[in-house]
């Protein structure tokens, strides 16, 4: 067998079993419910910890930012026919 | 692998609007990119595939550490290269988020996430491993890819902060370093898949491999 497959191999099983070994202490969604200071119970009923009421000027934003972009090309393109 | 789950009004506004506006800025640099390039109909048929292959994928949760799911940035980064590439990730992204797979928030941090994986895995699969036969190219390619997102994405979350938590500094850091080592099992089977398709496209069709 080729050194590189060698090499190969041991990195990934390296990399498994660290994985595996962390696997056994914690999962994805302990991570998220502690980052989002929630419960399991709590992030079934969608009520995240997070501060309430950002969403509208978030989406506001997006869509604004979205809106000028579009302008923008427009305009550019416009000058440019 | 590399994808931020949390929820919109996790990231302050701000913050948000800083990484969908360096989202933005390398969309155009993608764009103006591809421009300087032929697209032919075979490219844009391989990128339309790998589009709906990610978004698929994307989809189906593994059942490993409360949930993970492959990406296939990489081979998306190999068989399209980073412009193009970094156009897929974007759509991929916005679609995902209309059926709840991330913020719509997030889409900006996600897309420089999965960006990154992108355009590292197209230069590690070109330049750095070409001494190598395709399946490690492949595989190492995928691998170093999936990492670079996993420490980027660890990077966008510790730089933006959590609205509400409680951890600060070390102990976030110390939280988030977690994610990207559960994601290592993933990375490895990402990049043997990755491997074989490669290996596979290489005796097949070698002129679709290089973007």
């Amino acid at each position: 067998m080729k050194w590189q497959y060698i090499v190969l191999a041991a990195l990934l099983i390296g990399a498994v079993a660290f994985s595996l070994w962390m696997a056994t202490h914690i999962g994805m969604n302990d991570i998220e419910h502690r980052l989002t200071n929630t419960s399991e119970g709590e992030q079934e009923q969608g009520g995240f910890h997070v501060e309430e009421g950002v969403n509208i000027p978030m989406y506001l934003g997006i869509v604004g930012a979205l809106v000028a972009i579009g302008v923008g090309i427009y305009v550019y393109k416009s000058r440019r026919q | 692998m590399a994808h931020i789950h949390l929820p919109d009004g996790t990231f302050s506004l701000q913050w948000v609007i800083v990484w969908w506006a360096l989202a933005l800025a390398l969309l155009a640099i993608a764009l103006v990119a591809s421009r300087r390039q032929i697209i032919t109909v075979q490219r844009l048929s391989v990128a339309g595939l790998l589009t709906a292959a990610s978004f698929a994928i994307f989809q189906v949760e593994l059942p490993f550490a409360g949930g993970v799911h492959m990406n296939f940035t990489p081979l998306i980064g190999i068989l399209a290269g980073p412009a193009l590439g970094s156009l897929i990730v974007f759509i991929v992204n916005i679609l995902s988020a209309t059926i709840g797979h991330g913020g719509w928030g997030m889409i900006g941090a996600n897309t420089l996430v999965n960006a990154s994986e992108v355009i590292s895995a197209y230069y590690l699969f070109t330049f750095a491993t070409r001494r190598f036969e395709l399946f490690t190219r492949g595989a190492i390619a995928a691998f170093g890819g999936l990492l670079v997102g996993n420490v980027l994405s660890v990077l966008i979350i510790m730089i933006s902060g959590i609205q509400g938590s409680t951890l600060r500094g070390t102990e976030l850091f110390m939280y988030l370093l977690q994610i990207p080592i559960l994601n290592l099992f993933i990375a490895a089977i990402e990049a043997i898949v990755t491997g074989f398709v490669v290996e596979y496209l290489g005796k097949v069709r070698k002129d679709l491999i290089g973007g």
